[in-house]
């Protein structure tokens, strides 16, 4: 320590009298503090000193602004006479910059652009707690209460999400939108491209405001949709407003995802609760068990986050006691809007952008040790310089001046291949992302290269300044001769660290990889494969008699299955993987109900006969549906192989009976069949508890329609459409997908961070058989007369080449052991982003190492065999 | 009237010490010559410099000793005073002693 710090002081006096000076000063002080001082207090005196000599110092001044022209020249002389090198360096860096910036472009673009929003941090999400979900929509009534209750909301709106269907307009369509109580857009402080919001005393409430996506792709950005009229939903609606593009508003769901954004915000019917798919004039101010209502507030700007929070809680226990049967055991939440809308995005975003940050320091090491061999090679220049007069710190100016040429230049091209990759990046990442829009190369992203670039400067300025000041033999050019042995600890702890880098991405890349092909070769229950997938949803007179919509449907699958090309086709309320999840209780009979807000969430469904077999979901025991379960016959049940395993594990459990709703005139099922298991929420989920109850008995005006196809699905959507336009023309067919889409939208996070990593990491191994290749080259150059004389002496090539990967590897193998330890760590920051796979395999570890050991192995051997084949003779008369 | 000296008060008195420690003396010897006589501290890191610059004049030369084992084996470097730096340092002090002709009595109050 004493000595560090010493050595550290005396970098303060000028080199020439540094030894005097400190031998001086140690025979007088033996302690460090007043040593230090004294160092300290010489160092200002001789730079005092040299500046009496009035001449000395118009030269160095004079010598100062010359330098930096001149050493811009130099350096471009410099890179000039050696242009491989050069631009070799400029391609790893501007590789490894462009690739930084177009992900910091996105990561900027989607995370730390404000919300649009004014005092966004003020907007906060309420949603209902439970022991069985940490994010439930609300009642009607639940909702209203806490709007009234709560003194801390300055304003307070209800969104429900509906899909509208829209005729007068060529064929019908469905537009999927939501339906808002007329505050929102207060709440949100935002203000429209076009037009107008809605305003709290909006007396005419059949009001509409587009997105400027809906905007853009049905009214072709005409500047007078303002006042025009359109039919939603059979109702004449006006269109005041068309929001900004840069208003950032996706469905709002519990958890985060940008997908199926919201097209158009109408205006809630009176009184202020958003309008349902069937139900318009209906009264459901009451009505506390439809939970289709979410709640965005703003905070009044003299309350607290903290004590709102406490007063929505104190809110939701008051309603719990007031309404034990719908509102008991439930909480309430605030979520602020920046969690809400980014909170699941943020992780992996932030992860790719540290990971490519590593990819930078990759490079920037690589590229160090390869301006150290370059630098190796120009000694007897430097030599010469310093005979000239150069002072060390003239030169390390000199090779500070070459680096940051290169950083500037990989800065410069970085940008543009940047602005190349950011279409390709944003294409790559999932559809959850939000904001993706409007990604652009911008100055912030341009400012960002620019501190990529000095930072790049720095580092590889650092590097080569301190090689140049440990060589103490620069000023000898009798030395130049000798090997140089004086710059191989830093290029062996560069190669090291390059290893480590590798390695930790590599590790980085097998977890992400590994988690996705555990994720794509789940079973998920079901056959994805050609299966075509669209939704109906009954408007009008259709919608409102049962008769209507079964008969409707029948009609439909009639047609459907009569098509050429389709092998079986059947109905759901909602799909596996790709739809909505909806919730029920299931309550056997003979068993206690447990009280409100205990009971478990059971997945319900609601289908249409031969949808187990369309799906290839399989009948475990018992029946399917059939033509025998009629609105007049026993209400029949079929639950899956979890729901059996949870309610009579070990028992069967057909015949038995169950409810799905603790209200008295919840009517009781019989259990007719147990099928297989399907992970209704996603590859990633596991498959819960379900219930399926027939149509015949439940229907429902919307239904998701799956369709079993021979060939290519996609290619019967327009035979589709036909035959559901010939059953009735007014009620649409929308959203028409496969489910093998549906299922590539569940592994987009984990393909997107399995590509970026295995980029990465794809990137620093290659890095490092380069680095690896030029350091030992360079060491084997420098051994030539050694290696002479050994084989000379009689030395076996194979010893030879051992004796070469053994020094070449050694860092290695250091720097893979730092590699795995930086891994191990960074793996325990990415848990949670990785599905099934443990941050610890050890076979991701091993793997990550045996393709770093191997790499660097080949990339030592082409040397190592050079070293093996120098001819003695040669080698000896060569020097 | 005689030529000007351009020595500065640092080089003089660095001179000066060097003459009083004598032929030979090193650059710590000088130091502690001012030192014992005007109790003046002059740091290494300003008698190095200036003894250099004195050197490139062509006033004082230096060779380098015998190494000394409490030094860790390094050498000193000795200085020598060289005649045109006997001249500069006579020239000097001429204009010091002109410069203070007539004022001896005010230069000398206060001292005993």
């Amino acid at each position: 320590m004493k000595n560090v710090l010493i050595r550290l002081a005396v970098r303060l006096l000028p080199l020439r009298y540094r030894d005097d000076i400190l031998c001086d000063l140690q025979e007088k002080h033996d302690r460090l503090l007043p040593l230090l001082l004294a160092i300290v207090g010489s160092a200002r005196d001789a730079r005092r000193a040299r500046r009496v000599d009035a001449g000395s110092r118009a030269a160095d001044r004079a010598g100062a602004t010359l330098g930096i022209a001149t050493d811009l020249a130099a350096a471009w002389r410099v890179h000039r006479r050696n242009p491989g090198t050069a631009v070799g360096i400029v391609a790893i860096l501007t590789l490894a910059i462009g690739l930084n910036t177009a992900i910091f472009s996105v990561v900027d673009a989607v995370l730390n652009r404000p919300l649009p929003f004014a005092d966004a941090e003020r907007v906060q999400f309420l949603w209902t707690t439970s022991n069985r979900v940490d994010k439930d929509t609300m009642s009607p009534a639940r909702a209203l209460d806490f709007r009234e209750r709560v003194t801390a909301f300055e304003h307070a709106s209800l969104v429900g999400h509906i899909s509208m269907t829209v005729t007068g307009r060529g064929a019908a369509e469905r537009w999927f939108g939501a339906s808002v109580s007329s505050s929102f857009f207060d709440v949100l402080q935002a203000t429209p491209a076009l037009g107008r919001t809605f305003t709290t005393d909006e007396v005419n409430r059949d009001v509409v405001v587009l997105s400027h996506r809906l905007w853009v792709d049905q009214f072709g950005s005409a500047r007078d949709v303002i006042g025009r009229t359109v039919t939603m939903q059979g109702r004449p609606r006006t269109i005041v407003g068309v929001m900004p593009e840069s208003f950032f508003w996706p469905s709002i769901t519990s958890d985060t995802s940008a997908e199926n954004p919201p097209m158009f915000w109408a205006c809630a019917p009176h009184p202020d609760v958003p309008e349902r798919p069937l139900v318009y004039d209906e009264d459901i101010t009451r009505n506390r068990t439809m939970g289709f209502l979410r709640m965005v507030t703003r905070l009044r700007a003299d309350r607290s986050v903290e004590d709102a929070q406490a007063e929505v809680s104190r809110i939701a226990d008051e309603l719990a006691a007031e309404f034990p049967a719908t509102d008991g055991g439930r909480g309430a939440v605030l979520v602020d809007a920046r969690t809400q809308l980014l909170g699941t995005v943020t992780r992996p975003m932030w992860f790719i952008l540290l990971a490519s940050t590593l990819v930078i320091v990759a490079a920037c090491v690589n590229v160090g040790s390869l301006m150290l061999v370059r630098h190796a090679g120009r000694r007897r220049e430097f030599a010469v310089r310093t005979a000239l007069g150069a002072g060390r710190a003239r030169l390390a100016r000199l090779v500070v001046t070459e680096a940051a040429l290169l950083s500037i230049a990989a800065g410069l091209v970085g940008l543009i291949l940047a602005t190349g990759g950011l279409q390709m990046l944003v294409a790559a990442t999932p559809t959850s992302v939000g904001r993706l829009g409007d990604v652009a190369i911008d100055l912030r992203s341009a400012l960002w290269t620019a501190a990529l670039g000095l930072l790049t400067s720095v580092i590889l300025g650092a590097v080569s300044a301190v090689a140049l000041w440990r060589d103490r033999s620069m000023a000898d050019l009798k030395a130049i001769g000798s090997a140089d042995t004086s710059r191989t600890g830093l290029r062996q702890a560069l190669i090291a660290l390059q290893v480590a880098l590798a390695v930790a991405l590599l590790v980085g890349a097998s977890l992400f990889g590994r988690s996705l092909w555990k994720l794509q070769h789940v079973d998920v229950g079901l056959n994805t494969n050609r299966l075509l997938t669209f939704d109906l949803m009954l408007t009008g007179e259709r919608a409102e008699y049962q008769s209507q919509q079964l008969d409707f449907y029948s009609r439909v699958f009639d047609g459907l299955r009569a098509l050429p090309g389709v092998t079986s086709a059947s109905g759901a309320i909602t799909l596996p993987i790709g739809g909505d999840d909806f919730g029920a209780s299931a309550f056997p009979e003979g068993r206690p109900i447990p009280p409100p807000g205990q009971s478990r969430r059971i997945g319900f469904q609601v289908v249409w006969d031969n949808w187990f077999d369309t799906l290839g979901q399989r009948l475990e025991s018992g029946r399917d549906f059939g033509p025998q379960d009629t609105r007049g016959s026993d209400e029949v049940v079929i639950i899956n192989r979890a729901l059996a395993d949870l309610e009579w594990p070990g028992e069967n459990p057909i015949g038995r009976r169950l409810k799905y709703a603790r209200e008295g005139d919840a009517p009781w099922l019989r259990i007719v069949g147990v099928v297989s298991n399907v992970r209704h929420t996603g590859p990633g989920e596991p498959a819960r508890p379900e219930l399926y109850l027939p149509y015949s008995q439940m229907t429902q005006g919307i239904m998701a329609v799956a369709v079993r196809t021979a060939g290519d699905p996609l290619s019967l959507v327009s035979a589709v459409r036909s035959v559901v336009a010939a059953v009735d023309s007014t009620q649409p067919a929308s959203g028409f997908s496969t489910m093998s889409a549906h299922l590539e939208r569940a592994y987009g996070r984990a393909r997107f961070l399995a590509r970026l990593t295995m980029l990465f990491a794809l990137v620093a191994a290659s890095l490092t058989l380069v680095g690896v290749y030029g350091v030992s080259s360079h060491a084997v150059a420098q051994r030539t007369r050694e290696f002479g004389v050994r084989a000379a002496l009689g030395a076996r090539p194979g010893r030879l080449v051992r004796d070469v990967l053994t020094s070449s590897l050694a860092p290695v193998w250091i720097g893979a052991g730092l590699g795995l330890a930086v891994a191990f760590w960074l793996a325990g920051l990415v848990t949670s982003l990785l599905f099934d796979t443990s941050a610890a395999d050890p076979i991701v570890y091993g793997l990550a190492t045996g393709i770093v050991a191997v790499t660097a192995a080949l990339a030592a051997l082409i040397p190592a065999r050079r070293a093996a084949r120098i001819d003695p003779v040669t080698a000896l008369r060569d020097w | 009237m005689p030529p000007r000296s351009s020595l500065g008060e640092l080089e003089l008195v660095i001179l000066l010490g060097l003459m009083r420690a004598g032929e030979g003396a090193h650059g710590a010897a000088i130091r502690e010559e001012i030192a014992a006589t005007t109790g003046r501290e002059v740091t290494p890191g300003a008698i190095y410099p200036t003894l250099d610059r004195l050197e490139q004049r062509g006033l004082v030369r230096s060779y380098i000793g015998e190494p000394v084992a409490e030094r860790g084996g390094r050498a000193k470097r000795h200085f020598v005073l060289l005649p045109s730096g006997l001249k500069e340092v006579q020239r000097a002090w001429q204009q010091y002693a002109q410069l203070a002709t007539g004022l001896e009595s005010a230069l000398s109050k206060g001292q005993r």
